[in-house]
């Protein structure tokens, strides 16, 4: 490790700080320096299987246009890259031979703490809109008229017109068509992303005449995918949802288990970013859904010591591509944060931001510093933890890898990261909450 | 006879007639009679108690050897009334057993010197013409006991909606015209373009112009089939079917479920869209007075398939069609439950305040048929207009408004005279700017209070 100077220390920090946000997916055109194929060590997932459920036979790059319509759940801890990989594949699909793809990113479309499926659904509409306008797709009125009319009668007797803006009533007398809907959705959206006074109303009134909206849409659906196949933009809509994974529990089971039948009203096709607890909820998932988990990294199988040489060195790339190696004080530092991290690429991040908070810029990253980010993240789990949580982590974590006992707890557990899920399904409590004196004591005990 | 305060008195006639016929009740003689109201039935049977002490009810179902128990019961009965006859048309074997019935006609006559009276649903009057016809060249009379919808208060507007078009009647005529010009001169015709053969479908059919919604939604039926969408293809059969049941042909609309719609839920493994067909299935059985074989399919093959998905809203809508077999059956307290335990805290808990304002609707149904008319008053106006005004549903809301004004008929007639005929007046203007077929059953009741 060379040596470096105070200024060339505090620059790489800096630059190491900016590219350790975690906040915010990559974006596969412009974050390609950042981006590390993780696919290949998370085990068995395989965007093959999800592009095969979906139509797509890649080699030909044909989409079978019997293929019915799809409803997928992509499912996997919160930040072991479920953003970055629909991002990735929402790139991968979206051609003339294959789909129109519309990613909707509820996260900056809604208020994602208090999510009914009609949000989603005029987020959808609204994105949808936008999306054919930029890309000067025509469609013919009398596909629009029906939501339209659905719009002034049910939006507009209920609901003062100036309460809904100003803007939408001068749209609404200077056009129809698409630059119509797409003022009526974003403005539809904004008023219950804002939480305005109204927010409950629209909701109510889609939740009320929602068997007429979803005809309504999916007559126009229907329309745009056959506008699109003729402007060689693609051959089927596919709708991206992706930040419906944040939804807490009980949001989580009215969005997808309560309010399923909803959402399928729409006949077309689309993945929504799922939390992993739901994952676990009995048959009625799976009745409804076509389900991909994207699995943690693996690091090492369950119970032993050997942990997996490529992993490690994917999760080393990835460190590299965004902290100068030059900051660590000592290579194998990068071994033992991956450990520490569980394979879950956030954590990982997490502990590496720590480590630069630790040393601010005055010194390398050395083993102090990543002996206190990881006690510092420990903690922060220490915090979700219930007592009575450590007699079952250390059940999983000592029985052999059929131990999955799903439960209120155990579902809750997984939702906070503390139980951390692999490929070929098997659980193991996160390396951090190992090294806490209570998980000990429970251990011992 | 002493006439009472329960018995129609449009039925007096038909009494009088029917204890003609009877006479003593010890010859025999076989007569139908006709009903679409189950304790209306049972009250009329009641009635003839006072002149007939020692008649006897037989049940077609419950017995097990009918031919035997018919000997059996004539010896101590004067008059048989034979009811739930239903099963005689629905399967095989209770099929054969009115075919034996209807070979051995002499039998029945030199064996049972009684009067029998059995009991038949309209449809089944008509079945049993073509079924049996040598016991209906027999038939001494057909004696008719239907309630007249206007008579019904629980359901007097009750349809078949296919349509959810909240449009005034101008406003569809203008859709009706846009789609037509869109479609004129295409012959090359998309899926997208079939969905407007099936939107000009519906809106026909909401306005009762049966005829060329059948022909909108045929021309959409071969469009899907010409795009190979399947699922799209039996969508239109159902719209077809729901058409058929509303003309009243139950036959083809059962036929149209069971051939076209059903193999095709099977064949994708939608087992929710098969559940429903079959639950369509049961709402034309229902409505031929089938109650038995139409319960029997929303418990058994459409609740369960509900349950397992863990969909309640489609469970509570399927409850709430059990209750309306039970309510039409008279078991009014199991209705009573089901409506508040199983369905309103449903659709309280998903936010549908139109569900659930329906529900009240029939809640306020059942109170009003035990005699609780106040209560009953105060859901129509507290619990069930509001929301519809506020919802801006017209449909639902003229439904609505001349229920209240049936209730408050029963109330007092001479007290809400001028309220019912207001509210009547308002129904009205709602469905003549609709144009829905429902129109007409207002008119004549307005009528009706205009006159008295």
């Amino acid at each position: 490790m060379s040596e470096l100077t105070p200024d060339e220390l505090l620059t790489l920090t800096r630059a190491a700080k900016k590219n350790l946000r975690y906040d915010k997916p990559l974006d596969p055109e412009t974050d390609q320096a950042l981006l590390v194929d993780l696919n290949a060590a998370r085990g068995d997932f395989s965007q093959d299987k999800l592009l095969w459920e979906l139509g797509v036979d890649e080699p030909s790059l044909s989409l079978d246009d019997g293929n019915p319509h799809q409803y997928i759940l992509f499912g996997g801890h919160r930040g072991c890259g479920k953003s970055t990989e629909l991002r990735r594949l929402a790139k991968r699909l979206h051609r003339p031979e294959l789909y129109y793809v519309v990613l909707v990113d509820a996260l900056k479309e809604l208020d994602i703490n208090n999510l009914h499926y009609s949000d989603i659904l005029l987020a959808q509409a609204k994105v949808l809109m936008k999306q054919l306008e930029a890309n000067d797709v025509k469609i013919e009125t009398i596909f629009s008229d029906r939501l339209e009319n659905w719009f002034k009668q049910r939006v507009f007797v209920q609901l003062n017109e100036q309460a809904l803006g100003g803007k939408l009533e001068t749209g609404a007398k200077i056009t129809t068509g698409l630059p119509f809907l797409a003022n009526l959705f974003a403005t539809l959206t904004t008023s219950i992303s804002i939480g305005s006074t109204h927010k409950e109303e629209i909701r109510d009134i889609v939740r009320n005449s929602f068997s007429e909206f979803a005809s309504a849409f999916n007559a126009l659906i229907q329309h745009i995918q056959e506008q699109l196949q003729q402007a060689n933009l693609g051959r089927k809509i596919l709708f991206v949802v992706d930040g419906t994974d944040r939804l807490s529990s009980n949001e989580a089971n009215d969005f997808f288990i309560r309010d399923i039948h909803q959402l399928k009203l729409i006949r077309s096709n689309f993945i929504y970013c799922t939390p992993i607890d739901i994952l676990t909820e009995s048959g009625r998932i799976s009745q409804e859904f076509s389900v991909f988990r994207l699995p943690m990294v693996k690091i090492a199988e369950k119970n032993t010591a050997d942990y997996l040489p490529i992993p490690l060195a994917q999760l080393s790339e990835l460190i590299h591509k965004r902290v100068d190696s030059r900051l660590f004080a000592d290579s194998q530092l990068l071994d033992k944060l991956i450990k520490a991290s569980g394979g879950h690429v956030r954590d990982l991040m997490r502990l590496l931001d720590y480590c630069l908070a630790e040393t601010q810029g005055r010194k390398k990253i050395d083993t102090a510093a990543a002996d206190a980010a990881i006690k510092h993240l420990a903690s922060e789990y220490q915090r979700v933890i219930q007592q009575s949580d450590y007699a079952l982590l250390v059940e999983i974590d000592q029985r052999d890898r059929s131990h999955v006992p799903v439960s209120e707890v155990s579902r809750r557990l997984l939702y906070d990261l503390v139980l951390l899920e692999y490929n070929s399904y098997w659980w193991q409590s996160h390396p951090v909450v190992r090294t806490l004196p209570a998980y000990q004591l429970a251990a011992n005990s | 006879m002493e006439w009472t305060q329960e018995l129609d008195s449009r039925h007096s006639g038909a009494v009088l007639r029917l204890i003609d016929l009877l006479d003593d009740g010890e010859s025999f003689c076989w007569i139908l009679a006709e009903y679409n109201n189950q304790p209306y039935r049972d009250t009329v049977i009641a009635e003839l108690a006072a002149e007939y002490p020692q008649q006897a009810i037989l049940s077609a179902t419950a017995s097990t050897d009918l031919l035997a128990d018919l000997p059996k019961t004539a010896q101590h009965a004067s008059v048989i009334h034979l009811i739930d006859t239903h099963n005689w048309f629905d399967n095989q074997n209770q099929q054969s057993l009115l075919h034996r019935l209807n070979q051995r006609r002499e039998w029945l006559a030199q064996t049972i010197n009684r009067g029998i009276v059995v009991w038949l649903s309209e449809t089944n009057v008509n079945n049993f013409a073509h079924d049996a016809p040598d016991l209906w060249a027999w038939r001494k009379a057909v004696v008719d006991f239907r309630n007249h919808s206007e008579d019904q208060p629980s359901h007097p507007l009750y349809s078949l909606r296919i349509d959810e078009n909240n449009s005034d009647y101008a406003d569809k005529q203008q859709r009706l015209i846009d789609i037509s010009e869109y479609l004129q001169g295409k012959t090359d015709y998309s899926l997208a373009d079939g969905g407007l053969w099936q939107e000009q479908a519906r809106i026909l059919a909401s306005v009762g112009d049966y005829e060329k919604a059948i022909i909108a939604i045929k021309q959409g039926i071969l469009i899907s089939q010409a795009n190979h969408d399947k699922r799209a293809t039996a969508i239109c059969y159902g719209d077809l079917a729901d058409i058929l049941h509303q003309t009243g042909d139950f036959n083809e609309a059962l036929r149209i479920r069971r051939e076209e719609e059903l193999p095709v839920y099977e064949a994708l493994g939608d087992k929710r869209s098969k559940a429903m067909t079959m639950g369509k299935i049961a709402d034309v059985l229902y409505e031929r007075g089938e109650w038995d074989e139409a319960l029997s399919i929303y418990r058994e093959e459409e609740l369960p398939v509900y349950e397992a998905l863990g969909d309640k809203r489609e469970k509570a809508v399927t409850m709430g069609k059990i209750a309306d077999v039970l309510q039409a059956r008279g078991e009014l307290d199991e209705a009573l439950r089901i409506r508040r335990e199983e369905e309103l805290p449903v659709y309280e808990a998903l936010g549908d305040k139109r569900s659930k304002a329906v529900t009240m609707g029939k809640i306020a149904d059942v109170l009003q048929a035990r005699g609780e008319g106040d209560e009953a008053l105060r859901i129509r106006r507290e619990e069930e207009l509001p929301v519809y005004e506020a919802l801006g549903d017209k449909r639902d809301l003229l439904v609505c408004q001349t229920n209240l004004a049936l209730l408050l008929q029963t109330i007092d007639p001479e007290r809400y005279l001028s309220e019912s005929r207001q509210l009547l007046s308002q129904a009205l203007l709602s469905a003549e700017q609709m144009n829905i077929p429902e129109q007409q059953v207002i008119r004549d009741i307005l009528n009706k209070y205009n006159h008295s």
